[in-house]
């Protein structure tokens, strides 16, 4: 992790090309990592860096004032820098921020493991920002070093191809019949990866000693198998595929029922552009609430009564248990919920601390009005809806048929 | 936006000089690259016609944002006129600089997802911009956040003020230098430009741009308005020294012709 790393470079871009801010700029990529900050011209405030900060980290530009958050702006840039997991945090145009702001985002960087690198476009940073930092660098490095080392712009994979909408029996023939073999290929990774873990959580679904009833079990495990999805034919192909997996260990799982209504839509929870919007609230409770219900369907009461030991990170993204079941959230929109919890513990052990994850300023859990609120104010600011699944599905949806073949003999 | 003759003078054409094709390549080649550029060069030049005609050509393409400044603006005066321009909002007086520039860089957001075409901001009169306001604008442009070229059209000194920081002057990826027509370009261009110049001499016309207009394409323009009124007057249907002289006595006297471009 970044602490073994040198915790702050200077690069040097003496003719201040366009190349450079080009060239740095085009590694932007929080998924990867990388954040890029091109602070405002004139003289630089601690108000003005955090606002620019915010920017680089996703947040909407104006963000702060739209949410009446502009007096924890700092803050708040700190907060979503550890919330992010930001690997490497490059500030071009460096040279024109004064001695102060070098070691205010210094210290930012260092609490949040952050390499951070400091862009002059002039031959080396002055002597006063340098003395500003606790542990002056050997000396600029050419702003061409970081293009070796910084990763490089994700490629965007090929768009998920329409996949027929037929029942699971039929899909992957279907699929392999009407698709070209190249997308076929890739379609079928993701459905021989789904089934797989479809058929592991067979055993969650047969296992009684749970206070959640097999329907909100059931849309647990689907909400698990298919919240990756980033396209509607990518969660008809892990819905198909978690169906096939269940049938697989003697389960046969129809959301087509028609009290399951809810679930026949096939829009993915978070796509791309969702998880780009909830990301530019800066506000973290409301930015977590609006993740947790577009990617679990949970009420805001449900939300309320979530603490923050009900969360867990992994290099997957993050679980939430709540009420005997287990939702997970793709590492791509894990930022948020992150955030909120960094918000309410600190970096400490969250998994002992069993204070509530949504609380007003006076400390006391939000109910579920005021997440209800909450989450309706910020969906319009980030402009998104807040429908998507349930997060239950009628105990009859899942069939045993083990149960029913005893039943018959 | 279509390109207009400065008094709009009937039956006049657009004169197709070299460097009117070179502000038509330059407006094209820095829409594609979403580039800076500047078109620069005294006044009255047809600097102005000349992106006016380029963006013309390209209404279905480029969705232009055309903003002039006074004297030595302040950053904030910059991104409150720019703000207004592309909302159509009045500027919001009691809005901070960075406020605005949080606006700005979600409106200067990529165009083409509005209506397919790619933004072209256009700074008139660009030599009364100080640095700093000049900083802001390449600040915004090169934004990740934002897409969209600029171009800075202005008079003597603009080039003074952007050649002055490296920085800037490398960023300027098409410049044109708009300059007095030559004697020559007077002879050969000027029998097209109106129909009352289409059998003039040489020597007449040359003349005129000795006495008068130095090259200098708006004072061709002021001549000739001026003379097409003599003539229907008169009834002449060319231009001959009398109504030479008279136009010029009209316009006040002969002038002198201002000082070169550096």
């Amino acid at each position: 992790m970044a602490a073994a790393r040198a915790p702050v470079m200077v690069l040097a871009d003496p003719g201040d090309s366009p190349g450079c801010v080009a060239g740095l700029s085009a590694r932007h990529s929080l998924g990867h990592g990388v954040a890029i900050c091109l602070p405002q011209p004139g003289p630089g405030s601690a108000q003005a860096l955090a606002g620019d900060l915010l920017i680089a980290l996703g947040k909407f530009p104006g963000a702060l004032a739209a949410e009446h958050l502009s007096r924890r702006g700092r803050e708040l840039a700190g907060l979503w820098l550890r919330a992010e997991q930001v690997q490497d945090l490059v500030v071009l145009r460096a040279d024109r921020l004064p001695a102060r702001c070098w070691t205010s985002l210094a210290a930012l960087a260092a609490a949040a493991g952050t390499r951070l690198w400091l862009v002059v476009h002039r031959a080396a940073a002055s002597p006063g920002q340098l003395a500003a930092l606790a542990r002056p660098p050997a000396g600029p490095r050419p702003w061409r070093a970081a293009l070796a080392i910084l990763p490089g712009p994700g490629k965007t994979g090929p768009a998920f191809p329409a996949v027929p909408d037929v029942e699971f029996p039929l899909f992957r023939a279907a699929a392999r019949r009407l698709l070209d073999p190249a997308a076929f290929a890739y379609v079928d990774a993701i459905y021989l990866d789904t089934r797989a873990r479809a058929r592991a959580c067979a055993a969650l679904l047969r296992h009684e000693g749970t206070e959640a009833s097999v329907g909100e079990r059931a849309a647990a495990v689907l909400q698990q198998l298919t919240i990756d999805a980033a396209s509607a034919g990518e969660v008809l192909t892990r819905m198909r595929a978690a169906q096939a997996g269940l049938f697989a260990e003697g389960l046969f799982l129809d959301p087509s029922v028609h009290a399951a209504r809810g679930w026949r839509n096939n829009q993915p929870r978070l796509d791309h552009a969702t998880v780009t919007r909830l990301r530019g609230l800066a506000d973290p409770a409301a930015a977590a609430a609006i993740t947790l219900t577009r990617a679990t369907g949970i009420r805001p009461d449900q939300l309320g009564a979530l603490r923050c030991c009900d969360v867990s990170d992994s290099e997957a993204g993050l679980s939430v248990r709540t009420r005997g079941v287990t939702y997970r959230l793709p590492a791509r929109a894990a930022g948020p919920v992150r955030a909120v919890v960094l918000d309410r513990v600190g970096t400490g052990d969250v998994t002992a601390n069993r204070e509530p994850l949504f609380t007003g300023a006076a400390g006391a859990q939000l109910t579920g009005r005021q997440l209800h609120k909450l989450c309706s104010q910020g969906a319009t600011w980030a402009g998104v809806t807040l429908s998507c699944s349930p997060c239950w599905l009628p105990d009859h949806t899942v069939t045993d048929l083990r149960d029913a073949a005893r039943a018959v003999s | 936006m279509s390109g207009r003759h400065f008094l709009d003078i009937d039956q006049a054409v657009v004169l197709p000089t070299a460097q009117l094709a070179m502000v038509d390549q330059a407006v094209a080649d820095l829409v594609t690259r979403q580039a800076m550029g500047a078109v620069h060069g005294p006044a009255g030049l047809g600097k102005t016609f000349a992106v006016e005609q380029a963006l013309a050509r390209r209404r279905g393409q480029v969705a232009a944002c055309w903003v002039s400044f006074p004297s030595r603006p302040t950053m904030r005066l910059v991104a409150a006129t720019l703000l207004a321009e592309l909302t159509g909002d009045p500027p919001a007086r009691r809005r901070d600089r960075f406020a605005l520039s949080a606006e700005l860089l979600e409106q200067l957001a990529d165009h083409r997802a509005r209506d397919g075409r790619e933004r072209l901001v256009v700074v008139d009169e660009a030599q009364q911009l100080n640095r700093e306001c000049i900083e802001f604008l390449r600040y915004l442009h090169d934004h990740r956040l934002t897409r969209f070229a600029l171009l800075l059209i202005g008079g003597d000194g603009t080039w003074q003020v952007l050649s002055r920081e490296p920085m800037l002057r490398s960023r300027i990826y098409r410049r044109v230098v708009r300059e007095p027509l030559s004697g020559g370009q007077v002879c050969a261009l000027l029998p097209r430009y109106h129909p009352i110049y289409a059998t003039a001499s040489a020597d007449l016309l040359l003349f005129v741009d000795d006495h008068f207009a130095h090259g200098n394409l708006r004072d061709w323009a002021s001549f000739t308005a001026t003379a097409v009124d003599l003539c229907q007057a008169t009834g002449a249907d060319q231009l001959d020294e009398q109504i030479t002289r008279n136009a010029f006595a009209l316009h006040g006297g002969v002038r002198a012709a201002a000082a070169g471009i550096r």
